[in-house]
Protein backbone atom coordinates (compact mmCIF):
# COMPACT_ATOMS: atom_id res chain seq x y z
CA UNK A 1 0.00 0.00 0.00
CA UNK A 2 3.10 2.25 0.30
CA UNK A 3 3.86 2.25 -3.10
CA UNK A 4 0.98 4.55 -4.22
CA UNK A 5 1.63 7.35 -1.88
CA UNK A 6 5.21 7.34 -3.20
CA UNK A 7 3.94 7.70 -6.51
CA UNK A 8 1.53 10.17 -6.18
CA UNK A 9 4.20 12.77 -3.87
CA UNK A 10 6.87 12.37 -6.59
CA UNK A 11 4.15 13.26 -9.52
CA UNK A 12 3.01 16.31 -7.28
CA UNK A 13 6.65 18.02 -6.75
CA UNK A 14 7.06 17.02 -10.07
CA UNK A 15 3.89 19.29 -11.30
CA UNK A 16 5.33 21.80 -8.80
CA UNK A 17 8.64 22.28 -10.62
CA UNK A 18 6.48 22.38 -13.76
CA UNK A 19 4.51 25.21 -12.05
CA UNK A 20 8.32 26.41 -11.00
CA UNK A 21 9.59 26.74 -14.21
CA UNK A 22 6.55 28.22 -16.09
CA UNK A 23 5.98 31.18 -13.83
CA UNK A 24 9.89 31.64 -13.99
CA UNK A 25 9.31 32.28 -18.02
CA UNK A 26 6.22 34.19 -17.65
CA UNK A 27 7.58 36.21 -14.94
CA UNK A 28 10.67 37.12 -16.47
CA UNK A 29 9.34 37.93 -19.67
CA UNK A 30 5.83 40.14 -18.95
CA UNK A 31 6.44 40.63 -15.34
CA UNK A 32 5.10 39.60 -11.91
CA UNK A 33 2.35 41.53 -12.00
CA UNK A 34 1.20 41.22 -15.48
CA UNK A 35 1.24 37.50 -14.66
CA UNK A 36 -1.90 35.47 -14.14
CA UNK A 37 -2.31 32.43 -12.54
CA UNK A 38 -4.45 31.58 -15.23
CA UNK A 39 -1.31 31.69 -17.60
CA UNK A 40 0.70 29.90 -15.59
CA UNK A 41 -1.59 27.19 -15.23
CA UNK A 42 -2.25 27.43 -18.54
CA UNK A 43 1.56 27.31 -19.71
CA UNK A 44 2.40 23.93 -17.95
CA UNK A 45 -1.12 22.45 -18.58
CA UNK A 46 -2.90 22.17 -15.87
CA UNK A 47 -5.92 23.93 -14.48
CA UNK A 48 -5.90 27.00 -12.01
CA UNK A 49 -7.21 24.22 -9.43
CA UNK A 50 -4.45 21.85 -9.70
CA UNK A 51 -1.71 24.62 -9.22
CA UNK A 52 -3.83 26.02 -6.35
CA UNK A 53 -3.48 22.84 -4.48
CA UNK A 54 0.30 22.79 -4.86
CA UNK A 55 0.50 26.74 -3.97
CA UNK A 56 -1.83 29.02 -2.35
CA UNK A 57 -1.36 31.85 -4.64
CA UNK A 58 1.12 33.61 -6.98
CA UNK A 59 2.66 35.16 -4.48
CA UNK A 60 3.51 31.80 -3.36
CA UNK A 61 4.62 31.01 -6.36
CA UNK A 62 7.06 33.73 -6.54
CA UNK A 63 8.65 33.08 -3.67
CA UNK A 64 9.32 29.43 -4.03
CA UNK A 65 11.39 30.90 -6.96
CA UNK A 66 13.84 32.92 -5.04
CA UNK A 67 16.55 30.23 -4.59
CA UNK A 68 20.22 31.97 -4.20
CA UNK A 69 22.47 30.40 -7.19
CA UNK A 70 25.32 28.84 -5.85
CA UNK A 71 28.61 31.19 -6.15
CA UNK A 72 31.96 29.38 -6.69
CA UNK A 73 34.43 29.97 -3.80
CA UNK A 74 36.80 32.44 -5.17
CA UNK A 75 40.72 31.39 -4.23
CA UNK A 76 43.18 33.88 -5.10
CA UNK A 77 47.27 34.03 -4.79
CA UNK A 78 48.63 34.82 -1.73
CA UNK A 79 50.18 37.95 -3.41
CA UNK A 80 48.04 40.54 -4.92
CA UNK A 81 47.21 40.27 -8.51
CA UNK A 82 44.67 42.23 -10.01
CA UNK A 83 43.98 40.08 -13.27
CA UNK A 84 43.14 36.98 -11.13
CA UNK A 85 41.44 38.97 -8.68
CA UNK A 86 39.26 40.54 -12.22
CA UNK A 87 38.54 37.36 -12.97
CA UNK A 88 37.16 35.88 -10.03
CA UNK A 89 34.66 38.75 -9.40
CA UNK A 90 33.37 38.04 -13.23
CA UNK A 91 32.98 34.17 -12.02
CA UNK A 92 30.92 35.19 -9.05
CA UNK A 93 28.49 37.50 -12.32
CA UNK A 94 28.38 34.82 -14.05
CA UNK A 95 27.13 32.05 -11.56
CA UNK A 96 23.94 33.96 -12.26
CA UNK A 97 24.28 32.18 -15.48
CA UNK A 98 20.78 30.49 -16.26
CA UNK A 99 19.23 32.87 -13.71
CA UNK A 100 18.62 36.08 -15.84
CA UNK A 101 15.19 35.80 -15.33
CA UNK A 102 15.42 35.97 -11.50
CA UNK A 103 17.74 38.72 -11.95
CA UNK A 104 14.98 40.67 -14.08
CA UNK A 105 12.55 39.90 -11.12
CA UNK A 106 14.70 41.19 -9.06
CA UNK A 107 15.26 44.77 -11.08
CA UNK A 108 11.91 45.01 -11.74
CA UNK A 109 9.68 44.01 -8.97
CA UNK A 110 12.52 44.79 -5.94
CA UNK A 111 14.26 47.77 -7.59
CA UNK A 112 11.57 49.84 -9.06
CA UNK A 113 8.53 48.22 -7.01
CA UNK A 114 10.28 47.58 -3.90
CA UNK A 115 8.95 44.63 -3.18
CA UNK A 116 10.08 43.80 0.42
CA UNK A 117 10.41 39.91 -0.50
CA UNK A 118 12.74 41.05 -3.76
CA UNK A 119 14.76 43.78 -2.08
CA UNK A 120 15.55 41.16 0.67
CA UNK A 121 16.46 38.85 -1.40
CA UNK A 122 18.18 40.55 -4.23
CA UNK A 123 20.14 42.49 -0.71
CA UNK A 124 21.28 39.15 0.72
CA UNK A 125 22.26 38.22 -3.32
CA UNK A 126 24.59 41.26 -3.19
CA UNK A 127 25.83 40.53 0.64
CA UNK A 128 27.29 37.25 -0.17
CA UNK A 129 28.28 38.14 -3.33
CA UNK A 130 30.63 40.45 -1.05
CA UNK A 131 31.51 38.22 1.23
CA UNK A 132 33.42 36.29 -1.02
CA UNK A 133 35.24 39.23 -2.26
CA UNK A 134 35.84 40.71 1.14
CA UNK A 135 38.75 38.81 2.48
CA UNK A 136 40.96 39.35 -0.12
CA UNK A 137 40.70 42.75 -0.26
CA UNK A 138 40.91 43.09 3.49
CA UNK A 139 44.09 41.63 2.88
CA UNK A 140 45.66 43.79 0.54
CA UNK A 141 43.82 46.95 0.98
CA UNK A 142 42.70 47.28 4.72
CA UNK A 143 41.26 50.72 4.86
CA UNK A 144 39.96 50.79 1.56
CA UNK A 145 38.18 47.49 1.05
CA UNK A 146 34.69 48.15 1.64
CA UNK A 147 34.34 50.99 -0.51
CA UNK A 148 36.17 48.86 -3.34
CA UNK A 149 33.67 45.75 -3.03
CA UNK A 150 30.78 48.80 -3.32
CA UNK A 151 32.25 50.53 -6.40
CA UNK A 152 32.43 46.73 -8.03
CA UNK A 153 28.68 45.66 -6.96
CA UNK A 154 27.34 48.90 -7.44
CA UNK A 155 28.99 49.27 -11.05
CA UNK A 156 27.75 45.21 -12.23
CA UNK A 157 23.92 46.50 -10.64
CA UNK A 158 24.06 49.19 -13.12
CA UNK A 159 25.84 47.07 -15.23
CA UNK A 160 22.75 44.52 -15.32
CA UNK A 161 20.12 47.22 -15.25
CA UNK A 162 21.60 48.92 -18.06
CA UNK A 163 22.17 45.60 -20.52
CA UNK A 164 18.65 44.22 -19.38
CA UNK A 165 16.92 47.65 -20.85
CA UNK A 166 19.38 48.34 -24.08
CA UNK A 167 19.18 44.11 -24.92
CA UNK A 168 15.99 43.03 -24.06
CA UNK A 169 15.25 40.05 -25.13
CA UNK A 170 18.41 39.54 -26.37
CA UNK A 171 19.78 40.04 -23.35
CA UNK A 172 21.04 36.02 -22.62
CA UNK A 173 22.44 35.68 -25.88
CA UNK A 174 24.79 38.76 -25.32
CA UNK A 175 25.51 38.51 -21.56
CA UNK A 176 27.06 35.14 -22.43
CA UNK A 177 29.37 36.35 -25.36
CA UNK A 178 33.38 35.64 -24.64
CA UNK A 179 33.38 39.84 -25.34
CA UNK A 180 31.17 40.77 -22.94
CA UNK A 181 32.82 38.69 -20.11
CA UNK A 182 35.86 40.33 -21.46
CA UNK A 183 34.73 43.87 -21.52
CA UNK A 184 33.29 43.41 -17.78
CA UNK A 185 37.33 42.05 -16.58
CA UNK A 186 38.89 45.38 -17.99
CA UNK A 187 35.75 47.06 -15.83
CA UNK A 188 36.27 46.05 -13.01
CA UNK A 189 40.24 46.04 -13.06
CA UNK A 190 39.70 49.65 -13.85
CA UNK A 191 38.21 49.86 -10.58
CA UNK A 192 40.98 48.07 -8.46
CA UNK A 193 43.94 50.29 -6.93
CA UNK A 194 46.99 49.26 -9.17
CA UNK A 195 49.62 48.42 -6.51
CA UNK A 196 48.11 46.82 -2.98
CA UNK A 197 48.35 49.05 0.34
CA UNK A 198 50.61 46.18 2.04
CA UNK A 199 53.84 45.08 0.62
CA UNK A 200 53.65 41.50 -0.62
CA UNK A 201 54.63 39.07 1.58
CA UNK A 202 53.90 41.45 4.90
CA UNK A 203 50.88 39.36 6.27
CA UNK B 1 -14.06 91.30 -21.59
CA UNK B 2 -14.34 88.16 -23.96
CA UNK B 3 -10.69 88.00 -24.72
CA UNK B 4 -10.22 88.27 -20.47
CA UNK B 5 -12.34 85.24 -20.31
CA UNK B 6 -10.95 83.26 -22.85
CA UNK B 7 -7.21 84.01 -21.31
CA UNK B 8 -8.98 82.61 -18.18
CA UNK B 9 -10.15 79.78 -19.85
CA UNK B 10 -6.69 78.97 -21.02
CA UNK B 11 -5.56 79.64 -18.07
CA UNK B 12 -7.51 76.66 -16.68
CA UNK B 13 -7.26 74.28 -19.18
CA UNK B 14 -3.32 74.74 -18.53
CA UNK B 15 -3.59 73.99 -14.81
CA UNK B 16 -5.93 70.78 -15.83
CA UNK B 17 -3.73 69.24 -18.31
CA UNK B 18 -0.89 70.02 -15.98
CA UNK B 19 -2.61 68.62 -12.98
CA UNK B 20 -3.19 65.31 -14.75
CA UNK B 21 0.39 65.23 -15.68
CA UNK B 22 1.33 65.18 -12.33
CA UNK B 23 -1.45 62.73 -11.47
CA UNK B 24 -0.20 60.53 -13.96
CA UNK B 25 3.60 60.78 -13.39
CA UNK B 26 3.06 59.82 -9.88
CA UNK B 27 0.39 57.08 -10.17
CA UNK B 28 3.07 55.49 -12.90
CA UNK B 29 5.74 56.07 -10.83
CA UNK B 30 4.44 54.39 -7.46
CA UNK B 31 2.18 51.47 -9.19
CA UNK B 32 3.41 51.09 -12.62
CA UNK B 33 2.19 52.69 -15.95
CA UNK B 34 0.17 49.07 -16.52
CA UNK B 35 -1.92 49.13 -13.24
CA UNK B 36 -2.38 53.14 -13.43
CA UNK B 37 -5.44 53.11 -15.89
CA UNK B 38 -7.00 56.44 -17.07
CA UNK B 39 -9.93 56.26 -14.56
CA UNK B 40 -7.72 55.92 -11.67
CA UNK B 41 -5.55 58.90 -12.97
CA UNK B 42 -9.49 61.04 -13.42
CA UNK B 43 -9.94 59.71 -9.99
CA UNK B 44 -6.63 61.15 -8.01
CA UNK B 45 -7.25 64.73 -9.60
CA UNK B 46 -11.06 65.01 -9.12
CA UNK B 47 -12.39 64.80 -12.79
CA UNK B 48 -14.14 62.13 -15.05
CA UNK B 49 -12.49 59.55 -17.62
CA UNK B 50 -13.93 62.36 -20.38
CA UNK B 51 -12.21 65.38 -19.25
CA UNK B 52 -9.11 63.61 -19.33
CA UNK B 53 -9.77 62.30 -22.89
CA UNK B 54 -10.52 66.24 -23.59
CA UNK B 55 -6.47 66.68 -23.40
CA UNK B 56 -5.17 63.58 -24.01
CA UNK B 57 -5.86 61.21 -26.73
CA UNK B 58 -4.64 57.94 -24.72
CA UNK B 59 -2.86 57.02 -21.62
CA UNK B 60 0.32 56.67 -23.80
CA UNK B 61 -0.16 60.18 -25.24
CA UNK B 62 0.23 61.18 -21.31
CA UNK B 63 3.24 58.95 -21.43
CA UNK B 64 4.91 60.15 -24.06
CA UNK B 65 3.75 64.10 -23.38
CA UNK B 66 5.34 63.43 -19.86
CA UNK B 67 8.93 62.47 -21.23
CA UNK B 68 9.06 65.36 -23.69
CA UNK B 69 7.77 67.56 -20.84
CA UNK B 70 8.67 66.69 -17.33
CA UNK B 71 12.55 64.74 -18.44
CA UNK B 72 14.68 67.41 -18.95
CA UNK B 73 18.02 66.98 -19.97
CA UNK B 74 19.31 70.26 -21.76
CA UNK B 75 20.64 71.53 -18.14
CA UNK B 76 22.22 68.87 -17.85
CA UNK B 77 24.26 69.40 -21.75
CA UNK B 78 24.49 72.69 -20.56
CA UNK B 79 26.25 71.70 -17.46
CA UNK B 80 28.44 68.86 -18.73
CA UNK B 81 29.82 71.84 -21.82
CA UNK B 82 30.56 74.00 -19.04
CA UNK B 83 33.09 71.61 -18.22
CA UNK B 84 34.72 70.08 -20.93
CA UNK B 85 37.91 72.14 -20.72
CA UNK B 86 38.78 71.13 -17.42
CA UNK B 87 42.60 70.27 -17.84
CA UNK B 88 42.72 67.47 -15.23
CA UNK B 89 40.89 63.95 -16.61
CA UNK B 90 40.02 62.60 -13.09
CA UNK B 91 38.04 65.84 -12.25
CA UNK B 92 36.59 65.68 -15.88
CA UNK B 93 35.47 62.52 -15.46
CA UNK B 94 34.61 62.79 -11.53
CA UNK B 95 32.46 66.08 -12.82
CA UNK B 96 30.73 64.25 -15.09
CA UNK B 97 29.93 61.72 -12.97
CA UNK B 98 28.36 64.38 -10.50
CA UNK B 99 26.35 66.53 -13.86
CA UNK B 100 25.00 63.27 -14.86
CA UNK B 101 23.62 62.48 -11.08
CA UNK B 102 22.04 65.66 -10.48
CA UNK B 103 20.34 65.65 -13.90
CA UNK B 104 18.74 62.31 -12.78
CA UNK B 105 17.59 63.24 -9.63
CA UNK B 106 16.01 66.39 -11.30
CA UNK B 107 14.09 63.95 -13.59
CA UNK B 108 13.86 61.24 -10.30
CA UNK B 109 10.10 60.09 -11.61
CA UNK B 110 9.73 59.88 -15.00
CA UNK B 111 13.21 57.99 -15.54
CA UNK B 112 11.78 55.74 -12.52
CA UNK B 113 8.93 55.18 -15.28
CA UNK B 114 10.73 54.78 -18.52
CA UNK B 115 13.46 52.84 -16.90
CA UNK B 116 10.94 49.53 -15.15
CA UNK B 117 8.71 49.93 -18.55
CA UNK B 118 11.87 49.43 -20.42
CA UNK B 119 12.92 46.79 -18.29
CA UNK B 120 9.28 45.20 -19.13
CA UNK B 121 9.92 45.72 -22.43
CA UNK B 122 7.24 48.73 -23.27
CA UNK B 123 8.13 49.90 -26.72
CA UNK B 124 8.50 54.06 -26.52
CA UNK B 125 9.75 53.43 -23.23
CA UNK B 126 12.71 51.38 -24.44
CA UNK B 127 13.41 53.69 -27.44
CA UNK B 128 13.04 56.41 -25.12
CA UNK B 129 15.95 55.75 -22.61
CA UNK B 130 17.69 54.45 -25.50
CA UNK B 131 18.12 57.44 -26.89
CA UNK B 132 18.71 59.04 -23.50
CA UNK B 133 21.58 56.97 -23.04
CA UNK B 134 22.82 57.33 -26.46
CA UNK B 135 23.09 61.41 -25.96
CA UNK B 136 24.74 60.97 -22.54
CA UNK B 137 27.38 58.26 -24.15
CA UNK B 138 27.69 60.52 -27.09
CA UNK B 139 28.39 63.57 -24.81
CA UNK B 140 31.24 61.48 -22.93
CA UNK B 141 32.95 59.95 -25.99
CA UNK B 142 33.41 63.82 -27.62
CA UNK B 143 34.93 64.71 -24.31
CA UNK B 144 36.88 61.30 -23.49
CA UNK B 145 38.47 60.63 -27.17
CA UNK B 146 40.70 63.67 -27.26
CA UNK B 147 42.04 62.45 -24.30
CA UNK B 148 42.26 59.17 -24.20
CA UNK B 149 43.10 56.13 -26.16
CA UNK B 150 40.02 55.37 -28.18
CA UNK B 151 38.82 51.55 -26.78
CA UNK B 152 40.07 53.35 -23.17
CA UNK B 153 37.48 56.57 -23.54
CA UNK B 154 34.57 53.85 -24.64
CA UNK B 155 35.30 51.48 -21.60
CA UNK B 156 35.28 54.43 -19.27
CA UNK B 157 32.11 56.12 -20.57
CA UNK B 158 30.44 52.64 -20.48
CA UNK B 159 31.38 52.33 -16.69
CA UNK B 160 30.07 55.92 -15.48
CA UNK B 161 26.84 55.31 -17.18
CA UNK B 162 26.87 51.65 -15.71
CA UNK B 163 27.35 53.24 -12.21
CA UNK B 164 24.93 55.96 -12.20
CA UNK B 165 22.98 53.45 -12.67
CA UNK B 166 23.94 51.12 -10.33
CA UNK B 167 23.72 54.27 -7.68
CA UNK B 168 20.32 55.23 -9.47
CA UNK B 169 18.82 51.87 -7.88
CA UNK B 170 20.66 51.56 -4.36
CA UNK B 171 19.37 54.40 -2.94
CA UNK B 172 16.38 51.77 -2.05
CA UNK B 173 18.63 49.87 0.54
CA UNK B 174 18.98 53.42 2.15
CA UNK B 175 15.23 53.82 2.11
CA UNK B 176 14.96 56.92 0.36
CA UNK B 177 14.75 58.41 -2.61
CA UNK B 178 17.58 58.84 -5.23
CA UNK B 179 17.49 63.05 -5.45
CA UNK B 180 17.47 62.45 -0.77
CA UNK B 181 20.59 60.08 -2.15
CA UNK B 182 22.72 62.54 -3.77
CA UNK B 183 21.70 65.82 -1.81
CA UNK B 184 22.48 64.91 1.40
CA UNK B 185 25.80 64.94 2.74
CA UNK B 186 26.11 61.52 4.72
CA UNK B 187 25.05 59.80 1.26
CA UNK B 188 26.16 62.57 -1.08
CA UNK B 189 30.04 61.49 0.62
CA UNK B 190 29.64 57.95 -0.15
CA UNK B 191 27.84 59.09 -3.73
CA UNK B 192 30.95 60.26 -4.43
CA UNK B 193 33.31 58.21 -3.40
CA UNK B 194 32.39 55.55 -5.32
CA UNK B 195 32.92 57.65 -8.68
CA UNK B 196 36.49 58.48 -7.15
CA UNK B 197 36.78 54.78 -6.58
CA UNK B 198 36.09 53.78 -9.71
CA UNK B 199 38.06 55.86 -11.86
CA UNK B 200 41.24 55.75 -9.50
CA UNK B 201 43.16 59.16 -9.94
CA UNK B 202 46.70 57.62 -10.96
CA UNK B 203 45.20 54.94 -13.26
CA UNK B 204 43.15 57.45 -15.44
CA UNK B 205 46.72 59.71 -15.28
CA UNK B 206 48.40 56.66 -16.34
CA UNK B 207 46.14 56.07 -19.42
CA UNK B 208 45.95 59.39 -20.43
CA UNK B 209 49.75 59.58 -20.54
CA UNK B 210 49.89 56.13 -22.83
CA UNK B 211 47.49 57.95 -24.85
CA UNK B 212 49.54 61.09 -26.14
Amino acid sequence: MAQPAVRSSRQRSESADRILAAARELFGRDGYQRTTLKQIAERCGLTDAAVLYHFRSKREILEALLVPPEYPTVVLPSEWDAGAFARAVVDLFYSFEGHWDLVRLIAVEGWFYEDPAMLGFGGSLERSFSTQLLPTLEKHFPSDSTEISYAITTFLQGFLLDRLMLLGPDFDEVISLPETRAHLERCVSFMLPPVPETPAGTT
Amino acid sequence: MPIMQDDAREQRETDTRSRILDAALQLFATEGYESATVKRIARLCGLTDAAIYYYFESKQEILSTLIEERWNISRGLQQVSAIVDEPDLPELVYRFGENMLDAMARNEQIIRVVMRESLSNHELARQVRQSRRETWNEGLLNVLEKRLPRETAALVADMLLCISMGLFVSSVRYNCSFTEMVRQPKHRERVHAIIRRAFGLERLRAQEAAGQ
